[in-house]
């Protein structure tokens, strides 16, 4: 049996639970936003596998379960109240710590992979340990060195938020945004050579590997329609690099992005997302991800 | 404020100097596991920590702190007293003994005995809290309180706070502050690296 544990309001946490269904796994939910404003929780912190989350009157006991499919979403920020904002807030904690503390399979356990909240810092992290290339980047608030990063930058420049907050990436055009510069100490924004050339996007689950190609009309191909996509063989050096990453941030489940230069064919590392939305690439690989989620969650863990 | 707050974490986690509890993996400011700390350090017991939102935990301590998750403290437990908490919100309750605690300052490559008028940490503590003060170095932390629970059997981590409060250390803040300047002074400006690790039980040892 697998425990899963996310919002309904999560398209992805949905269509994990449909494909979960259509294999014929048995799995129970719970619902966060159901759990946190009547749920009950109780764990010591160095006993988590005995731990009983309350929902209904129904008792889901962590030791019953298999493994753990969860999409841990802070969901306070949504609150209607200041208490529901901190009860739920308490509650994301507490789910947290006691996710981070199972000993059974969890994809994904949380508190493994904080980093991606900054990207440039992530990117950094990663890179280094892969000692693949990054995009030349400057986070930055001062309109003047932004000023001077964009000018150094013959092929163009992207930026996009500095946090894992979604934002899109966006080529930067002067005559629209040169004026918006002076905006920039009320926010800092990441702003990165354009790397002109396809995006590459690889699932990892375990030890599989599942890659995509994207070529696109657009800078952030997640805004067009005009995509094209294809399977890609991944290069050895790519694939160790994505194992290595998983490995080192005990993640099994990962989305990581890279862009393909056109003119030097050197692939840039942007990003290793733990929560990919991972439905569209799912379907067009005839569900190959979510068949192999399936099958980390039901391995046994020695296996 | 997210943007703000992740431009801090990409700026303190990648400068190049040394910094005061570093940004990492582990968060903007360095977010203790205690129970990596366990696996990781010998001779150390997991701190009696119970989370929930409607029962009250299960073993028998003199004293209960409570805590929201978030790390705010919201006063002690005993017989005596109980701080009035709400209905159905989660606490953190961590168990102790008040009689077997000692308050430790980490700043930089010293540790300093808070209950000692000039921060001395006894020799068979320095040895006890080694692996300790390893373990927290490799989790990016050079400056925190370290709530210990000591008896001749074990040693016990309560807590490790980042945010040490001034009024906590004022008796030897002069020292501590020197501790931290000597640790941010750059590398090439003094004679050797620090090894990592290293450290020392307060000044007047």
């Amino acid at each position: 049996m697998i425990l899963c544990l996310g919002s309904v309001a999560d398209h992805t946490f949905r269509y994990s639970l449909r494909r979960l269904k259509e294999y014929g796994l048995p799995f129970d939910v719970i619902d966060l936003a159901l759990f946190i404003s009547s749920g009950e929780l109780s764990h010591l912190l160095n006993d988590a596998d005995h731990a009983v989350l309350t929902l209904d009157k129904k008792a889901y006991a962590m030791n019953s379960y298999q493994s753990i499919l969860t999409r841990l979403i802070d969901i306070s920020e949504g609150a209607p109240n200041e208490q529901l904002k901190r009860k739920a807030s308490g509650f994301y904690q507490a789910l947290r710590q006691l996710l981070s503390h199972l000993s059974l399979p969890v994809l994904n356990p949380p508190r493994r992979d904080d980093a991606n909240f900054s990207k440039l810092y992530h990117t950094t992290l990663f890179g280094s340990l892969t000692g693949w290339q990054i995009p030349r980047s400057c986070l930055t608030n001062n309109a003047e060195r932004a000023m001077e990063f964009i000018t150094s930058c013959p092929a163009g420049v992207i930026f996009k938020g500095a946090s894992g907050v979604k934002t899109w990436a966006t080529l930067y055009d002067a005559a629209r945004h040169r004026e918006r510069l002076p905006l920039l100490p009320q926010c800092p924004v990441l702003f990165q050579e354009y790397i002109q050339g396809p995006d590459v996007r690889i699932h990892i689950v375990g030890e599989q590997l599942f890659a995509e190609l994207i070529e696109s009309p657009q800078p952030d191909y997640r805004i067009s329609r005009s995509n094209t996509f294809s399977p890609l063989q991944i290069p050895d050096e790519i694939a160790k690099g994505c194992l290595a990453i998983a490995r080192d941030c005990q993640t099994p489940f990962l989305g990581i992005d890279f862009k393909i230069q056109q003119s030097s064919g050197i692939w840039f590392f942007l990003e290793a997302n733990s929560m990919p939305c991972y439905e569209g690439y799912d379907q067009r690989a005839g569900g190959a991800i979510s068949r192999a989620i399936a099958q980390w969650l039901t391995q046994s863990p020695s296996s | 404020m997210a943007e703000s707050y992740a431009a801090w974490w990409s700026a303190l986690a990648c400068f190049s100097g040394p910094v005061i509890n570093r940004s990492s993996r582990f968060g903007l400011v360095p977010d203790v596991d205690l129970l990596l700390m366990v696996k990781n350090v010998p001779n150390i017991e997991p701190p009696r920590i119970f989370i929930g939102n409607q029962e009250r935990p299960p073993f028998l301590e003199p004293e209960l702190n409570i805590h929201e998750p978030d790390g705010r403290y919201l006063g002690r437990m005993n017989k005596e007293t109980e701080p009035q908490l709400k209905k159905d919100e989660i606490y953190v309750f961590t168990g102790f003994d008040p009689g077997q605690i000692k308050y430790l300052l980490l700043a930089a490559d010293s540790v300093f005995d808070l209950s000692h008028e000039h921060g001395c940490l006894p020799s068979l503590l320095q040895e006890q809290i080694s692996g300790v003060v390893r373990f927290l170095r490799t989790q990016n932390i050079t400056f925190g309180l370290l709530v210990l629970q000591t008896a001749p059997s074990h040693l016990r981590v309560i807590r490790v706070n980042p945010f040490p409060i001034l009024a906590q250390y004022k008796h030897i803040e002069q020292k501590v502050y020197a501790a931290l300047l000597q640790y941010l002074v750059p590398f090439h400006q003094t004679k050797e690296r620090r090894r990592e690790g290293d450290f020392m039980p307060g000044f007047c040892c």
